[in-house]
C-alpha cells in the first residue's frame, strides 16, 4: 500500500529490558542483521516473526509495530 | 541453548564462506569468457592452453572448497535448533526469494542478447546458447544474493 509505513518501537524496548540486537535475535531465533533491518524500517518481518518479538518483550503486538501514513494526516 | 556470540560467529562464517564462493565463481567466469575469446582466434599456443586450463581447474577446486564448507556448516547446523534458525533466518529467505528473482530476469536478458546476436552471427551449437544463459543466471543469483546478506 502506497505511502502506509509500518513504524516500531523495537529500540525503545530494547533500551527498557537494556537489551542488545544480538539477545534479542537470539531470543527470537534470527539473526542480529534481521532484527537491525527490522528495527530500521528496512524490512518488514512476517506475522509470525512480529509476535515473536511481542512476546519476547511480553507485550502486545500493536505496542510494538504500528502503521504510519506517511507524508499524510496522521 | 547456544550464547549469541557462537551463533553470530556461526552466521558471520557462513557469510564469509559465501563470499569466497561467489569470488571464486566469478574468477571462474572470467577464465572462462577469456579461454572463449582467445580461442575463438584459432589454435592457442600450448604455454596459454595449459596456463587457462590450470587456472580454471584452480578456480573450479576453490569453488568446491567453499561449497565443502557450506554444506559442513549446514550438517553441523542440522544437529542444533539454534544455528538451524540462522540458515532459516526469515531476511534470508527473503534475499533467497530475490536472487531467484534476478536471476530468472538476467537468464532471460542473456537469451534476449543472444538472439539478437543470432540475427547478425550464425550460432549452430545448442551450448553456445545454454552456457551463456546458465551462467548468467547462476551468477546474477550468486552475486545479487551475496550482496544483499553483506554487512
Amino acid at each position: 500500500m502506497a505511502g502506509i509505513e509500518l513504524k516500531n518501537t523495537i529500540h525503545v524496548h530494547r533500551a527498557m529490558k537494556e537489551w542488545t540486537q544480538e539477545e534479542l535475535a537470539r531470543r527470537v531465533g534470527v539473526t542480529r542483521k534481521t532484527i537491525n533491518t527490522i528495527e530500521n524500517n528496512v524490512f518488514v518481518p512476517s506475522t509470525i516473526l512480529a509476535l515473536k518479538i511481542a512476546k519476547a518483550f511480553d507485550a502486545r503486538v500493536e505496542d510494538i509495530f504500528q502503521l504510519s501514513n506517511h507524508g499524510k494526516n496522521k | 541453548m547456544l550464547d549469541s556470540n557462537t551463533i553470530q560467529t556461526f552466521d558471520r562464517n557462513r557469510r564469509r564462506f559465501y563470499r569466497g564462493y561467489v569470488f571464486s565463481f566469478g574468477l571462474f567466469c572470467i577464465v572462462c569468457i577469456v579461454r572463449a575469446i582467445c580461442k575463438s582466434f584459432g589454435p592457442l599456443p600450448s604455454w596459454l592452453d595449459s596456463t587457462l586450463f590450470v587456472s580454471l581447474m584452480a578456480t573450479v577446486i576453490l569453488q568446491l572448497y567453499f561449497l565443502i564448507m557450506l554444506s559442513q556448516m549446514k550438517k553441523k547446523a542440522m544437529h542444533d535448533p539454534a544455528l538451524k534458525e540462522v540458515l532459516a533466518d526469515e531476511l534470508t529467505q527473503y534475499h533467497q526469494m530475490k536472487a531467484w528473482k534476478y536471476a530468472f530476469l538476467s537468464t532471460i536478458g542473456c537469451l534476449f542478447l543472444i538472439t539478437i546476436v543470432s540475427i547478425f552471427v550464425p550460432i549452430h551449437e545448442t551450448i553456445t546458447i545454454v552456457t551463456p544463459a546458465f551462467l548468467t543466471g547462476a551468477g546474477a543469483y550468486h552475486f545479487s544474493f551475496w550482496w544483499m546478506e553483506k554487512e
